[in-house]
């Protein structure tokens, strides 16, 4: 037998699924251990082989390829805690990522976030200005040198760099995307100066496109993350090798795409939103399958909860990705979070008496105090246990025993005691407020965009996902909520799935008529740039689809439009005129007829070449309905506290894992799965599809 | 969770009316991004020197845009017009759409050109649509907007329209030739007339498309309850604050005149009127606005320093606003005079007076003092540039770094440092690469700079400086420098808190610029080389060739407070971020670091800080106002005291309220200005920092007044005024409004 692992390490829990063979799926999940997520995830690989009755080293020796997303980058960019980096850039232009074109104060922000004036602020500064150093050289916009770089007067840079302890350093130079020459052989020298001391990142090689300000923000993100993650991925490959993994490692990217370990830990910035990436990959595979057009899809992990739209089959790309206020220029699938899931603290404001829920998370360790492990503060998780909406004795599979006695305890020491109320009572408002910053992040992304939710299927993944779906659906109006097979290891399937991708890009500005002979040229390099990545990459790929683009512009204009570059194209001997064709007619349909503008000249910008490649996964197949009839997989019942009916609810209990497909039954019901619990509300209905997802019919709240 | 605020009264229903209230919005907003995704020139594409609104049947503007405010705000006289003038002959229908370039019917100077058109539903006008963008040149004697020396409009650009340039989805040919046979860059003007025809176009589609998914009738009604909305949040926002009176006065330096400009703004209950008439008349020259660009001015201020959660609704924001003018002055020029630099004077100085009396007002509230914020950027330094490139093509249009101004400080924190400027808070400015790869110039550097950010309590945000040099032609033929704030620093501070350094332009001729270069060194100031400099004042029109470096400084923003009381542990780390130096920490904020290091040596920090409490109390006995005598005995303001600013209250338990310093010293009775009761001190503008008009350009015909607490020398005011100037009597709070407090 032949496996497919993968691993989505969150902030809380790591969850693994292993497809076998014939696409069967074994899942199993294990508690994080930030800083030293590798350890989590070793659990969890080794609790599947548990659960696939075969040794750890069993498993992973017949592991053909291990798929991994990871939270490293953006644990690292969210504590703050990246590597002391120093910023290298052309002298006279220090400031200019502090003056982040003065936008950097919006950067990311709603239209009722802009308007808080009094409460903007530019980006927390990554690099300190007394560490960015101005380096006399100079091109120009021809790519000609105007200043020659004269590094026998770096003389003093090697002591600074170490007398800062620098662990980092990004190197930026204006026009470098045109003429490397000068970033280059700082580098060379660096590392002359300074050998593996110092990891070294350059935006010619990183990000070479024009606009200085995107290009060295995305590349002092880099410096900032890459040692975490580099560091972090050579450990935990290093901990596969040592468990028997020999095949492929691939790690999935913030563009939804996979590339390879060697890739990867070269370019954190590219990981910024790995996992949430994976769990969108996840979402448009299952909204084709079920052909929804529109489905908001919601994480609710323990740490944070992702929201994502996927419409027509595809998930939104960020216009102009930015994270923590600063853009990047590499392409990345739009997601939204914010600090709200099982692991979310509840505390009282001391000024106010206002009682809040996160955004901090009691995370993997301590935990919630349910967990027994040393966490003393209430949780969600906590609350959902008081509410009996938690089965303590059936989490995880039972592996994990739930203290109710402590989870109670929390909730009456920090939140019922001070408000005077009964500990049930407060974990219902706990659970209240919970949902509503659910509902309130969707609402951001749908109503605040003018869309209307209620238009939409929520499809609902992540550990924590089944207990909130029913309610934030509800309150948005949404009629239908999918809960998908296999939810609590969602995103973990979606990154097994995914493809391997590569974008190549490379501005080299020209003017109409076009020398197609250069535009060969330019393709041609970027192809052979992606054909040696994917030679290195060693990862089992079949075979690579390339589509080249090229990005078009009337004269003077910044934003672009990307079209596609047919071979024949190429060999039109026509000055491009066939591209501009295709050009105009793309730009009328957006902007309207008559709004192109030929006679203002056609600028060629950047070329692009993507690069995809399937790799060997097996897919499950479909069953056939067996009926409504859930008896089999009823278990009795217990008293649950519901919202809707303001009180605890004698509710029927059924095992997930048990229910066939064609079941149907209607709420308020309890189901239980191994590793999540899905609350079915009081006037909604479930039933199970061929694919065994779950399909919830809501009662819209008024 | 959410906060819902009670919104009685509105046609639909609430989560309804959110969903379209935020679609209007968006579909406003695409419209504007659609300007600067399909215009060619980077006033749009990298700056967004635009904007776009989305108006009813009648042109009262449901939503404007966070781009640059006056732009769309000046829309509705544009459509009002059409429907009063336009209705019968030449009449509109579903797909025309009309340009407009005169600022006496809607614009804020020629090169602002609007383009509006009407939105069909079944037949029916049901909207309008409407953008806006600054074009780099539609004709006129000097190339651009800044016509050098017009004496009235007839000497500046053509004035086109309102006429008709898209009938029924197609171009008019015989107009748009019209059009662009004025310009310099016709081509760049045609491609920026597609920009704002293509954002009508999808305003239109995506309007429409809404209109199919919610029905007419209720998009319609989502239309009116954005304004009333917007309306009775504004009037319930003004109930909380205190009603009261607040002047401000500030200077346009043009040429050897200097025109004074003084609002007078008065809140009363859930209403707000400002008053301009004492504003001086009209000059004979560029720097006038007409009413668009006044009223445009005012709601800009409103909605910045004001609706913070409340819709930018300009129509809703207009009902509660009045704007009081006299015809015939700089703020509201009577025709024919020139108006073609209005957006970087008249109404870039009604939009300082009309914030910095908001703020004034917000300081006044204790509730609402954390949003007081210290005047922004009060003028950027401008510049255009016209030439023809290396490959013969002609290129042209401004530079626009001066944006990049810093951000007023407020109660609890510092400015945002070169955070651009309130008129336009999506604004931004270009790359070095956009600029280089366009004009024939090198940058040598871009920085915020030093020393630039208004001193205070709270320091007032950097503004930005850069150098650069001509590359890759011969010469630049025409370069024209123009602003105003040269003499004196127009972005003023709060409750103490200075303003900042002034703009500043300076050319090197002839330099020794290449040869250092080719060296290896990039200079980074003009004293490193050689060759001739020339200062320059607010005006100028001019000329560069290779081997000459310009230099530009724009200002930064006021600070809050006074700086004396500034935690020495914030200048400590301006210093190290390269915002502050050693030797004006010292001078300004009274911190004295140790030697070769960047501790605060706290003995000599409190002698220099009582050093300096010792020149404000001489400075004030030389001038002969030291204030009232009036005893100091011990309070608690915040316990039994009404605010009027950072340090000042009224105290209601005398038996006639008076106004005290927390210190516990009585200024005066109640109902009189502060200012009539403070000590004060005069001083040269200089004293503020090394970047506040060092050249003395003009000489000194502005000076610096520093209003202190009679006892214990606290500043709690400044005002910049010519030497004669009477002081300007300022913040009083009503009295009834103050004794409704008493109960």
């Amino acid at each position: 037998m032949s496996y497919v692992v993968a691993v989505d390490s969150g902030g809380t829990f790591s969850d693994c699924v292993v497809l076998d063979e014939r696409g069967r799926a074994t899942r199993a999940k294990a508690s994080s251990t930030p800083p030293h997520f590798e350890q989590g995830v070793l659990a969890s690989i080794a609790a599947a082989a548990a659960r696939l009755e075969i040794t750890l080293a069993e498993l992973l020796g017949q592991t053909t390829l291990f798929a991994h997303g990871t939270t490293v980058a953006t644990n690292t960019l969210i504590t703050g805690t990246g590597a002391r980096t120093v910023l290298l850039t052309t002298s006279g232009h220090e400031d200019a990522i502090l003056i982040g074109r003065t936008a950097q104060k919006v950067a990311g922000l709603t239209e009722s976030e802009i308007i808080d004036v009094a409460h903007l602020a530019k980006a927390d500064q990554l690099v300190p200005r007394f560490r960015i150093v101005g380096i006399d050289e100079r091109m120009d916009r021809n790519g000609n040198c105007v200043a020659p770089l004269q590094l026998d007067r770096l003389s003093d840079l090697p002591g600074f760099l170490r007398r800062q302890g620098v662990k980092a350093i990004a190197i930026s130079f204006l026009w470098s995307f045109l003429n490397p020459e000068h970033e280059r052989s700082l580098h060379s020298w660096l590392r002359e100066a300074g050998g593996d001391d110092w990891f070294v990142t350059t935006s010619s090689e990183l990000a070479p496109v024009i606009r200085e300000y995107e290009r060295t923000s995305t590349t002092v993100l880099n410096a900032y993350l890459s040692p975490a993650v580099k560091g972090y991925l050579d450990r935990m490959r290093e901990r596969l090798r040592e468990a028997g993994h020999r095949g492929a490692v691939s790690v999935m990217h913030s563009a939804g795409g996979v590339s390879s370990i060697e890739e990867a830990r070269e370019r954190g910035v590219t990981l910024l939103s790995s996992g949430p990436a994976g769990g969108m990959l996840g979402a448009r595979s299952l909204a084709r399958q079920l052909g929804l057009d529109r489905v908001i899809a919601t994480d609710v992990g323990g740490t944070s909860f992702d929201v994502g739209l996927v419409i027509d089959g595809e998930p939104a790309y960020a216009d102009a990705p930015v994270f923590a206020q600063y853009p990047v220029t590499v392409p990345v699938i739009d997601v939204s979070s914010i600090g709200a899931g099982g692991g979310s603290i509840a505390w009282i404001e001391q000024e106010t008496g206002i009682l809040h829920v996160g955004p901090q998370s009691a995370g993997a360790s301590p935990g919630p105090a349910c967990y027994g492990a040393g966490g003393v503060l209430p949780t969600v998780t906590d609350a959902n246990l008081v509410l009996g909406r938690l089965n303590p004795d059936n989490f995880l599979g039972g592996r994990m025993k739930l203290d109710s006695a402590g989870a109670r305890r929390a909730i009456a020491d920090h939140i019922a005691e001070p408000l005077g109320m009964s500990p049930e009572a407060a974990a219902a408002v706990v659970i209240r407020i919970v949902d509503a910053h659910m509902a309130d992040l969707i609402r951001k992304v749908t109503v605040e965009r003018g869309l209307d939710p209620g238009t939409f299927t929520v499809l609902s993944y992540g550990g924590a996902g089944g207990l909130h779906a029913g309610a934030f659906a509800a309150k948005l109006r949404c009629r239908d909520v999918v809960i998908p097979l296999g939810a609590a290891v969602f995103s973990a399937v979606g990154i097994a799935r995914s493809d391997v991708k590569r974008v190549a890009m490379g501005s080299d500005p020209m003017r109409a008529p076009f020398d197609l002979a250069q535009w060969r040229l330019r393709l041609q390099e970027l192809e052979s740039r992606l054909g040696q990545q994917f030679r290195d990459e060693q990862l089992p790929t079949q075979r690579v689809t390339l589509r080249r683009s090229v990005e078009l512009e009337f004269r003077g204009q910044v934003h672009t439009v990307r079209v596609p570059v047919e071979e024949g194209d190429l060999e039109a001997g026509d000055g491009g005129e066939r591209v501009i064709d295709r050009f105009t007619s793309m730009y009328e349909a957006k902007y309207g007829r008559g709004t192109a503008f030929r006679k203002a000249g056609v600028e060629a910008t950047t070329f692009v070449v993507e690069a995809t490649s399937a790799l060997p996964v097996p897919a499950a197949q479909s069953q056939p309905l067996v009926g409504p009839d859930a008896t089999a997989a009823a278990r009795g019942s217990r008293p649950v506290y519901l919202h809707e009916a303001g009180d605890f609810v004698m509710t029927p209990v059924y095992d997930a894992d048990a229910l066939r497909p064609g079941n149907e039954f209607g709420g308020p019901a309890v189901l239980e799965a191994e590793d999540t619990t899905i609350l079915v509300r009081a006037g909604q209905r479930v039933c199970v599809d061929g694919d065994l997802n779950l399909r919830l019919e809501v009662s819209v709240e008024r | 969770m959410t906060v819902t605020h009670p919104a009685p009264g509105l046609r639909l229903d609430p989560a309804l009316f959110e969903i379209l209230r935020h679609r209007l919005w968006y579909i406003n907003d695409e419209a504007a991004l659609t300007i600067s995704r399909t215009s060619g020139s980077p006033v749009a594409t990298e700056v967004f020197d635009m904007n776009a609104g989305l108006m009813t049947t009648g042109g009262d503007l449901v939503y404007i845009d966070t781009f640059i405010c006056a732009q769309a705000t000046t829309l509705a006289g544009l459509v009002r017009y059409i429907l009063d003038e336009y209705s019968e002959n030449p009449g509109f229908q579903d797909g025309d759409i009309f340009v407009c370039n005169d600022p006496y019917i809607s614009v804020c100077h020629q090169n602002c050109v609007q383009v509006a058109g009407p939105v069909f539903w079944e037949g029916k006008l049901v909207a309008w649509a409407g953008a806006s963008l600054h074009v780099i040149d539609v004709g006129g004697p000097t190339a651009g907007q800044v016509q050098v020396d017009a004496t009235d409009i007839w000497g500046e650009q053509p004035l086109i329209g309102p006429i008709k340039i898209v009938e029924s989805g197609a171009f008019r040919k015989d107009v748009e030739r019209t059009y662009l046979r004025n310009s310099r860059l016709p081509d760049v003007l045609a491609l920026d007339l597609r920009a704002k025809v293509a954002a009508v176009q999808v305003a239109r589609q995506r309007l429409l498309e809404t209109f199919r998914e919610f029905g007419a009738e209720t998009v319609l009604a989502a239309m009116d309850d954005v304004i009333d909305y917007t309306e009775r949040r504004l009037r319930a926002r003004l109930e909380e604050l205190p009603d009261g009176t607040w002047r401000h006065r500030g200077f346009i330096e043009f040429g050897e005149r200097i025109y004074d400009c003084q609002v007078t703004m008065t809140k009363e209950g859930g209403h707000l009127t400002f008053d301009f008439s004492e504003t001086a008349d009209q000059a004979p020259a560029v720097i006038n606005c007409a009413y668009q660009g006044l009223v445009g001015g005012v709601l800009a201020a409103v909605m910045v320093y004001l609706c913070w959660d409340i819709p930018w609704s300009p129509a809703g924001v207009a009902r509660v606003t009045t704007v009081r003018s006299r015809p015939g002055t700089v703020v509201h020029a009577a025709y024919p005079a020139g108006v073609s630099k209005s957006t970087t004077t008249a109404i870039w100085e009604v939009r300082n007076l009309a914030s910095i009396t908001l703020g004034k007002m917000l300081a006044a509230s204790e509730q609402h003092r954390d949003r007081a914020m210290a005047g922004w950027q009060g003028v950027k330094a401008l510049e255009e540039l016209f030439g023809v490139d290396a490959a013969g093509r002609p290129f042209g249009g401004p530079l626009l770094d001066g944006m990049a101004g810093g951000g007023g400080a407020l109660c609890h924190k510092d400015g945002i440092d070169t955070g651009g400027h309130t008129s336009s808070l999506r604004a931004t400015i270009a790359n070095v690469e956009s600029y280089e790869l366009r004009y024939p110039v090198l940058y040598l550097y871009r920085k915020q700079t030093p020393d630039s950010g208004g001193p205070g309590k709270f320091r007032g945000g950097a503004g930005v400086s850069m150098m650069y040099t001509v590359h890759g032609v011969e010469e630049i033929p025409t370069k024209i420098l123009h602003t105003f704030g040269v003499e004196q620093p127009e972005s003023p501070g709060l409750c103490g808190g200075y303003p900042s350094t002034t703009n500043q332009f300076a050319i090197v001729r002839d330099s020794d610029v290449g040869v250092r270069l080719a060296s290896g060194v990039v200079p980074q100031s003009l004293e490193q080389l050689s060759g001739t400099v020339e200062h320059y004042g607010a005006y100028a029109v001019t000329s560069m060739r290779r081997g000459d470096v310009y230099r530009v400084v724009s200002q930064g923003a006021g600070g809050y407070g006074d700086s004396l009381e500034r935690d020495p542990e914030r200048v400590v780390a301006d210093i190290e971020r390269s915002l502050v130096s050693r030797e004006w920490a010292e001078r300004v904020y009274g911190v004295v670091l140790r030697e070769g290091a960047n501790d605060v040596d706290m003995a000599a920090t409190a002698a220099r800080r009582d050093q300096v409490r010792q020149e404000r109390r001489d400075g004030a006995r030389a001038n002969g106002t030291q204030g009232t005598s009036a005893g100091t005995e011990p309070w608690q303001p915040e316990r039994n005291g009404i605010r009027l600013s950072e340090a000042l209250f009224y105290d209601l338990d005398a038996p006639a309220a008076v106004i005290r310093c927390r210190c516990g010293r009585v200024l005066g009775p109640a109902g009189d200005s502060f200012k009539r009761h403070a000590a004060m001190a005069r001083f040269p503008v200089q004293r503020i920092g090394p970047d506040v008009n060092p050249q003395h350009v003009g000489g000194a015909r502005f000076e610096l007044r520093e209003f202190y607490c009679p006892g214990c020398y606290t500043l709690v005011d400044v005002e910049i005024a010519r030497p004669g100037d009477p002081v300007l009597d300022d913040a009083c709070v009503s009295l009834a409004w103050l004794e409704g407090r008493r109960s």
